[in-house]
């Protein structure tokens, strides 16, 4: 079966290394990314099955990098995942406003959660 | 209400609110990075561990789960408690909620020897509530029931039903363990309770769980309560209600004792900052032990993943440091009794300290004094010499090789002082009453100066420059925001002037006496 293709964007360097060391490299190619235009431009050309997006990015911040994604025909259809942080509420609403399909709270989930998640949404 | 009852208002929600903020926003990256790096170790993904090593690991991993969770709190109970609070109510599926929840909590009940079991009515209404604030009052009732099912030898036991009731769905999670002592079932709706049957303090959480519930409740046009026998069990009800509630609107008491007010609040800030400190300290302890091979031999990648908790552990123990002295700090407190200093060795020992840091960097430190000695000042004298330390750090961190910190003194007159104000327009000068008039300390540096963005953040609560020079030790943020307070707080004030690519100059001053 072919692999799988997730897309994280996520500014922590440290943080990203610990999910991407934790996904299974004979199911799924993990792509990253470190900052939103990084991120968007990566979605176009890599074509991920699925994004992890987190809301608070450096320079351009994480909802206008998914309103692009969700407005953009190439990526429309890639299931978003949110990354947020303890407490976020309006930002998680907001972002399901704007089109992501899920919320995962990075202190509240472990890395199995986040997979469990990726598994139910991804392409 | 007076005045001084609507200034300790003020400061009682400055000194919370901002607590809550900068504890709850810095808090979060670490914690979310340490739990993850466990993960990893605890899932032999790093390599295998020793039974002995897993045990230590789980204890640092518990004590993770408890700041996430005192957090999460923290976080609720802010809200909660602010007048402009607001719910987003919505239709919610129940069945599919509480299935989530229970799903999730299985593994950590296994853990705790205890079976869930759910009985669901069929065909319930859906319940008209916002979903957000929902979610985490069920998990925290779920995770109660599942720490107090256990009872000696047998595998605990918790059931969750859910039925309608004519207007309302009612949850209900029954435990059948140590239940709640008579005289504190009064107290088990207020702020940090913990009962004291509770397995270990710690894995209770900080005790605002139920406060928070019942205040999102009953703003929702719900019910909350419960029934208990010791040793018996516990059982909790929660009424939602099926249709929209019109939300009865209190009215709130402001001028009732605010004094007391002020203390509570004090009281929620030390003792939620001194819950904090004990799962930090005994997380370290844990990983010193793993580090020192005292458990058991770790291979490179393990190492690293340790070390890299062992400093994200560290990071969060200087956080809660730097809160509570800001808390104190914003309360108006001085730790000793303020008195005359003289603030030229202040400054001169400050200078003397950070010598051989500039050297490393080129960085030529000067001190053209006026000379002699210089006007007294009052205060505590320690204090003010986390400012200057503070100042002159910052000075040469965001100096690149080669450059030039100058530290000036001059003496200018409350008038001098209004001016200054006037002309720059990021300088908020207020204290110019002194008749003896002020002694202004400058920093100048020569470094990589701050964009107009950040100079409107400079001072608020978790501001920290991204284009700091490459540090491993970078700071909470907290720093001038703790600078600045202490300024304050000996009714001076800071301010600063800065180009981007020149360099900057901060400025504080202080009352001459």
């Amino acid at each position: 079966m072919a692999k799988k293709k997730i897309l994280i964007i996520e500014d922590d360097k440290s943080l990203v290394n610990l999910i991407k060391d934790a996904i299974n490299p004979k199911k799924y190619e993990v792509v990253l990314a470190l900052e939103a235009k990084e991120g968007s431009s990566k979605a176009i050309t890599e074509n991920p099955d699925i994004i992890l997006l987190d809301i608070l990015l450096p320079e351009e911040d994480g909802f206008a990098c998914l309103r692009y994604l969700k407005d953009h025909p190439k990526t429309a259809k890639i299931p978003v995942i949110i990354l947020s942080n303890l407490g976020q509420d309006e930002e998680i609403r907001k972002g399901i406003e704007l089109g992501a399909k899920d919320y995962l709270v990075k202190a509240d989930s472990s890395i199995d959660d986040i997979m469990q998640k990726v598994e139910k949404y991804i392409n | 209400m007076t005045e001084n009852q609507n200034q300790n208002q003020k400061i009682s929600q400055d000194v919370k609110g901002d607590f809550i903020t900068i504890a709850s926003h810095q808090l979060r990256t670490p914690i979310a990075g340490i739990r993850w790096s466990l993960d990893t170790l605890l899932n032999n993904r790093a390599g295998k561990i020793t039974d002995k090593q897993r045990d230590i690991i789980l204890g640092a991993y518990q004590n993770n789960r408890f700041l996430a969770r005192a957090v999460s709190d923290l976080l609720r109970a802010s809200r909660v408690e602010d007048e402009h609070f607001v719910l987003a109510p919505e239709k919610v599926d129940l069945v599919k909620m509480i299935n989530e929840v229970v799903r999730h909590t299985r593994d950590f009940a296994r853990a705790y020897n205890c079976e869930i079991s759910l009985k669901i009515e069929d065909n319930l209404p859906l319940v008209y509530f916002d979903p957000l604030q929902l979610k985490p009052i069920f998990e925290g009732l779920v995770d109660n029931a599942v720490r107090y099912s256990q009872v000696e030898g047998q595998a605990g036991e918790v059931e969750i039903s859910l039925k309608r009731i004519d207007g309302n769905v009612v949850f209900s999670v029954s435990d059948r363990g140590v239940g709640i002592p008579k005289d504190e079932q009064a107290l088990i709706f207020t702020r940090f309770f913990r009962a004291r049957n509770a397995m270990k303090a710690q894995t209770e959480g900080l005790g605002l769980d139920l406060y928070i519930a019942k205040k999102v409740i009953e703003k929702s046009g719900g019910k909350i309560n419960f029934t208990s026998l010791e040793n018996k069990g516990t059982t909790f009800f929660v009424y939602l209600p099926i249709e929209p509630v019109k939300e009865e609107i209190k009215p709130t008491d402001k001028a009732k004792n605010v004094e007391k007010t002020l203390q509570k609040e004090r009281e929620f800030v030390s003792i939620t900052v001194h819950e904090l400190k004990a799962p930090l300290g005994m997380a370290k302890w844990s990983l010193e032990m793993l580090k020192n091979g005292k458990v058991g031999k770790l291979n490179n990648d393990q190492t690293e993943l340790v070390n890299q908790v062992y400093r994200g552990n560290e990071r969060l123990l200087v956080l809660v440091r730097d809160l509570l002295d800001l808390a104190k700090l914003q309360e108006g407190k001085f730790d000793v009794e303020p008195k005359p200093f003289d603030l030229k060795t202040v400054v001169d020992d400050a200078i003397t300290a950070f010598r051989a840091q500039a050297e490393k960097k080129k960085i030529i430190i000067d001190l053209p004094s006026l000379k002699g000695s210089w006007p007294g000042v009052s205060g505590d004298q320690n204090r003010v010499s986390q400012v200057v330390t503070n100042l002159i750090s910052n000075a040469i961190k965001y100096t690149p090789e080669g450059g030039h910190v100058v530290v000036e003194v001059k003496q200018m007159s409350g008038d001098e002082l209004k001016v200054i104000g006037q002309e720059i327009s990021t300088a908020n000068i207020n204290n110019t009453d002194n008749k003896n008039g002020y002694l202004v300390i400058s920093v100048k540096d020569t470094g990589i100066g701050i964009s107009e963005e950040d100079q409107k953040k400079l001072f608020t609560r978790f501001f920290r420059s991204k284009n700091v020079m490459q540090s491993k030790a970078e700071g909470t943020g907290l720093g001038l925001y703790i600078t600045k307070t202490i300024v304050e707080l000996h009714k001076g004030d800071i301010w600063f002037t800065s180009a981007v690519g020149k360099g900057s100059t901060f400025y504080f001053s202080l009352p001459i006496i």
